[in-house]
């Protein structure tokens, strides 16, 4: 038991935190705006995939990252062209996004790599630089939405669209910019698992990631750092079942495995009743249709 | 603005109105229920389009309708559902409106902001809470200071007095005038003649047509008005009933002090085989009258019952089994289920544990369908196929089959062709006539005078009446604009001063 409450547990817990950290900011901006995200842990997926190839490809886990952040964003932006501009279902939209993302990563990832055959490890960033890398997300959506005037219009617009619209802002155009922003900070999470602590692309590496960190968001009241915070939680318990199942004990592993989630549900119940939904969140907004 | 039109669908919103605000004046803009008076305002305001017809401000004539450009011309639209965003505060609120830039100004010079306002133009409003936590009039004064705050040459009111107590309302009518004083343009828009007097110009929309086109206040009396709102011709589309009634039969639907939202100890009898007409601009507490009564919301306090027996509080099941028909003003929404077919929407609510099977259902409807001439492809079709008339005769076949003995309908030929409105009121005179005590809620004052035995005014959640045949068509108009109920205030306000 020694090794389950060490530095390290406590690093690897950072380390698995930060791209549930990412995505839960990203999902912050989107939701805010009024566009429930479903499609996050697809965003995500694709944004590891991206970040994984590039850093293959150029050896650099740098432009991986960013890899990453533009795969998510135009993965937003289908999102947005969906729901946004043709309203479809934002529930349905995202669970399916996510179930095609899964599908297509798995089938491109294998177009190159063959089964059987081992990918490659790619060259992965230490902690501390990502770990900075996330702090500076966090302080700006935290300015955005506490200091800025459009971080205000996002709110605005996911609370009361018409009133929004009544004072002459684009509801439209600010759902979509926020829908690719919450997609680039998704596709980021997802590089940054792929380039930091792992090192290395699976089918479906995010294993519900994208769903936790949109959890976490409705447990932290749609505030980005209660919902950092939250993320952490999440790692460490990762990282601790991670440590649990190495040791031998009575208890079998998948009871490890499913501690962070279990983990991140408690919380949820607990604190979710308090914190405030967004009014529109996953209404679509027609001009005149009260 | 001229001669601008708006259709939605088949409805005709407007047609070919003219209409001006000229500065350091209040325009009334009077109509009764979808006279086109917010539309023609939402137009100015860009937030609708017009299909024909043009639009200028202070010259400029407006080509493009966005809320945005519009509103940067100084021209501000206040409307009857606030655009506040409830969870901003005061302060934020405004910013939203008008930002000063990038970044957010620290809350203190927010709340100066807020300050100076409130001083300069006398409207009180709260800052630091959520604006969801003010109270109406408040939210209604931020409302207007951030209009003002855009400087807005033009300010539009839509209803502003609709949701304010009495003092409210003359203060607010006050601040408008002031604000008319500094050189601007003000519209209010309201169905109340006591709010016209204090206005300089008045425009009447009726059925999206003018009926006095920008007059001087002075030059008309409360009976021009109210005539010009509801409208003098008398060849409703009903056919009106030859007979009526005289004398008083049994009472069968009795409401007893009854209260919810806006209606408040409303009191009312309907006779077996009489039928009572509710007129009134809408949203003075039909909505709320049909919800009590439908069983739909309990009622805050009173009594409803049927042929002497009361009848639980928000139960609408035993409404039904003591014999309530219930025709609402929604039929899509609580009377009718669309994707069902005509068979087994007629079954609703008395549907058996185990039906017969499809084929034998159908059979069982169709004569029914015949007799209540519900035109369609037969008891396969889905109900939501259907045209508005023949939905409605489902409904009417559904409710007044089971020879019910009394019977609530709301707007009952409420977007009916004339033939299908002509051929409901006939039905439902006929289960009148037959022993039924009709309650019938009624927009369209020609139809209520054309079925009714007596007719009641609803204005403010109160009743005035009652009429009786042969009607007096102008006092029911100034009933409806409120004078009836202005003159009871002025007689109970004056005893009730103290010397």
């Amino acid at each position: 038991m020694d090794t389950l409450f060490s530095i390290a547990t406590v690093e690897a817990g950072i380390r698995l935190g930060l791209p549930v950290a990412l995505a839960a900011l990203g999902a912050i901006i989107n939701e805010r705006s009024g566009v429930l995200n479903l499609g996050l842990e697809g965003m995500m997926l694709s944004g590891a995939l991206g970040g994984y190839i590039v850093n293959d490809a150029t050896g650099s886990p740098w432009i991986g990252l960013l890899a990453g952040l533009l795969v998510g964003a135009s993965t937003g932006g289908v999102f947005a062209g969906l729901v946004v501009t043709f309203r479809t279902s934002q529930v349905v939209t995202g669970i399916a996004f996510t179930i095609v993302a899964i599908a297509a990563t798995t089938y491109l990832f294998q177009l190159r790599w063959d089964i059987g055959e081992l990918p490659p490890r790619v060259e992965r960033l230490g902690m501390w630089p990502l770990v900075a890398l996330t702090l500076v997300c966090v302080a700006a959506v935290w300015f955005l939405f506490r200091r800025t005037t459009l971080g205000l219009t996002i709110s605005a617009v996911g609370e009361s669209p018409e009133s929004a619209d009544a004072l002459g802002y684009n509801v439209v155009l600010i759902r979509w910019m926020a829908t690719i922003a919450g997609g680039a900070l998704a596709g980021l999470g997802g590089a940054v698992l792929v380039n930091g602590p792992l090192g290395l692309f699976i089918e479906e590496v995010t294993a519900g990631r994208g769903w936790v960190a949109l959890a976490l968001v409705v447990f932290a009241g749609w505030r980005p750092v209660p919902a950092v915070a939250g993320a952490f939680l999440f790692g460490l318990c990762d990282a601790a079942q991670l440590r649990l199942q190495g040791t031998a004990t009575e208890v079998p592993y998948e009871v490890f495995l499913a501690l962070p989630y279990v983990v991140t549900l408690i919380a949820l119940v607990v604190r979710a009743r308090r914190s405030h939904t967004p009014a529109a969140l996953g209404d679509p907004y027609v001009r005149g249709a009260a | 603005m001229r001669s601008v039109s708006r259709r939605f669908g088949e409805t005709v919103a407007l047609d070919g109105v003219d209409f001006e605000a000229r500065p350091g004046e209040i325009h009334a803009l009077l109509g009764a229920n979808g006279a086109g008076k917010t539309t023609l305002m939402r137009i100015l305001a860009g937030l609708d389009r017009p299909d024909a017809g043009t639009v200028e401000v202070f010259g400029r004539r407006i080509e493009s309708f966005e809320p945005g450009p519009i509103r940067a011309l100084g021209v501000a639209l206040v409307q009857q559902h606030f655009t506040l965003v409830p969870t901003l505060t005061a302060s934020e609120n405004l910013v939203l409106a008008r930002p000063e830039g990038a970044l957010l100004p620290p809350g203190r010079t927010a709340g100066v902001r807020v300050q100076k306002l409130v001083e300069k133009f006398g409207l009180e409003v709260r800052d630091g809470v959520p604006a969801s936590q003010l109270s109406v009039g408040e939210r209604q004064r931020l409302e207007i200071l951030r209009a003002l705050d855009a400087d807005a040459k033009i300010l539009l009111l839509d209803e502003p007095t609709a949701v304010l107590t009495d003092v409210e309302a003359e203060r607010l009518l006050g601040v408008a005038r002031a604000l008319a004083d500094q050189g601007r343009a003000l519209v209010v828009i309201t169905h109340r003649l006591a709010e016209v007097e204090a206005c300089d110009r008045v425009t009447v929309l009726r059925e999206g047509i003018e009926a006095i086109s920008d007059g001087s206040v002075d030059g008309y009396t409360r009976a021009d008005l109210a005539s010009a709102m509801i409208g003098t011709d008398t060849s409703g589309t009903i056919t009106a009933r030859t007979t009526r009634r005289t004398q008083a039969a049994p009472v069968c639907l009795r409401v007893r002090d009854v209260s919810l939202g806006r209606v408040s100890s409303l009191t009312l009898d309907v006779g077996e085989g009489e039928i009572v007409g509710i007129a009134g601009v809408d949203g003075n507490g039909q909505s709320e009258l049909e919800a009590a009564l439908s069983g739909r919301s309990a009622a805050e306090s009173g009594e409803v019952s049927i042929s002497g027996e009361p009848i639980a509080p928000g139960d609408p099941r035993s409404r039904r089994g003591q014999g309530l028909a219930y025709i609402p003003s929604d039929r899509y929404s609580w009377g009718l289920i669309g994707p069902m077919d005509l068979a087994d929407n007629l079954e609703l609510g008395r549907v058996l544990p185990i039906r017969p099977n499809r084929p034998a259902r159908h059979k069982a409807a169709r004569p029914s369908l015949d007799h209540w001439d519900v035109r369609t492809a037969g008891p396969h079709a889905r109900t939501s196929s259907l045209s508005g008339g023949n939905a409605q005769k489902l409904v009417l076949a559904r409710e007044l089959d089971e020879h019910p003995s009394a019977v609530l309908a709301c707007y009952p030929t409420r977007g009916l062709d004339p033939e299908a409105a002509d051929t409901v009121a006939t039905r439902l005179v006929a289960a009148a006539e037959a022993g039924c005590a009709v309650l019938w809620i009624g927009a369209e004052l020609d139809e209520l005078l054309a079925v009714s035995d007596r007719i009641e005014v609803l204005y403010d959640g109160t009743l005035f009446g009652p009429y009786l045949p042969p009607f007096d068509r102008a006092a029911i108009g100034l009933a409806m604009a409120g004078d009836a109920a202005d003159r009871a205030r002025t007689a109970t306000g004056g005893e009730a001063d103290p010397p």
